[in-house]
């Protein structure tokens, strides 16, 4: 199963000056679940388990790398995304997305299982997979490091990741913290699930408070970029939720470049519902 | 207890960070009993179909052992 689409960087893919980080997320997200559904020859809303509940696509992990950062890529540049997609079982699917523009690149490794959705609760997802399918998805024959990285992460048994150069101690320290209010009409999914996209977005929110309180004489969101992203998704929550935001730990890893890791946390009951691993710079292609 | 499916459970338990286990009993639930996460119900079933060619999750999702058995004998 592969995908192929032409993109133009327009205002609709753009923020900042750069490839929106939303949009990116919601397009590669796209293309991960029309890459399934292709493979099991099914449409979104008839994706059934075997009593006939309506399954939704969880995502597990999303990784992005920008050979540069999102800065690099500008309005009205032409894009090719390309992306294939593999399986391990039939609820585990793995794809990579490619988003090639010209030298500039970005690649993105997604991972997703299946959930049914408790109607009144979202924090009460239950997992599930697709039956009466004919799946045409290529099968692995052994989980990938994406996904045994994400169980050893979450069991709390993963003391660092490790990305080409960068290494990410895994930390459970506090070194800034606050509260984001759920925004609905942008957070929130056509299920009223907690977008996967909304994630990074709530964390660069959070995030940006507190360079902005240690750089007074620069806006964070407008002089750091993604460079790269690693999200471990755990969690859900409900519309009247707030989030708090965690920074773990900053380190500047060069002149250009910070490395940062942080958790979203539910304030009502305290359970962590993601954990990521941020690479921002300013050093543009 | 099938040596495959024993061998099957005991890399699962390591790859989960988990002790490997001499032996199972049926009644073992997967995740109360045995601390399998849905990451690693989903990597058993998935290793289990992959050898012996079956499709355990078929007819519902599989809560212990036993039901893997079951699964197995049926196939």
């Amino acid at each position: 199963m592969s995908i192929s689409k032409n993109i133009t960087f327009n205002m609709p893919q753009m923020a900042l000056e750069a490839i929106s980080e939303n949009w990116l997320f919601k397009e590669i997200g796209d293309a991960h679940w029309d890459l399934i559904c292709d493979g099991l020859n099914t449409r979104s809303f008839d994706l059934k388990n075997d009593t006939g509940d309506r399954l939704y696509a969880t995502f597990v992990r999303i990784k992005i790398e920008c050979n540069a950062t999102l800065k690099s890529f500008k309005e009205n540049e032409q894009a090719v995304l390309m992306g294939d997609i593999n399986r391990f079982g039939n609820s585990m699917y793995f794809s990579n997305v490619h988003l090639d523009a010209g030298k500039k690149s970005i690649r993105a490794n997604l991972m997703t299982t299946f959930s049914i959705r408790n109607k009144t609760d979202n924090t009460k997802l239950a997992k599930s997979e697709p039956a009466d399918v004919v799946n045409q998805v290529a099968t692995l024959t052994g989980l990938p490091q994406i996904g045994s990285e994400y169980r050893l992460l979450k069991k709390g048994i993963l003391k660092e990741i490790i990305h080409g150069d960068y290494h990410f101690k895994v930390k459970e320290d506090q070194i800034f913290e606050t509260v984001y209010e759920l925004n609905p009409y942008y957070d929130l999914n056509g299920v009223n699930l907690l977008y996967f996209a909304a994630y990074p977005i709530i964390n660069d929110v959070c995030e940006a408070k507190y360079f902005n309180q240690k750089f007074k004489d620069q806006r964070w969101e407008q002089t750091y970029y993604t460079a790269y992203k690693d999200i471990f998704y755990y969690a859900n929550c409900n519309i009247e939720e707030n989030i708090i935001y965690r920074m773990h730990d900053c380190e500047k890893i060069s002149d250009d470049a910070y490395k940062i890791s942080s958790s979203l946390i539910r304030e009502s009951d305290n359970v962590t519902i993601a954990k990521l691993f941020t690479v921002k710079s300013k050093k543009h292609a | 207890m099938d040596s495959k499916l024993v061998e099957i459970l005991n890399t699962v338990r390591v790859n989960s960070g988990l002790s490997p286990l001499a032996s199972y009993s049926k009644d073992l639930d997967l995740r109360d009993d045995l601390e399998f996460d849905s990451i690693s119900i989903a990597e058993l079933v998935a290793s289990v179909d992959i050898t012996f060619n079956s499709n355990v999750n078929e007819d519902g999702m599989v809560q212990t052992v036993g039901d893997i058995q079951d699964k197995l004998k049926e196939n």
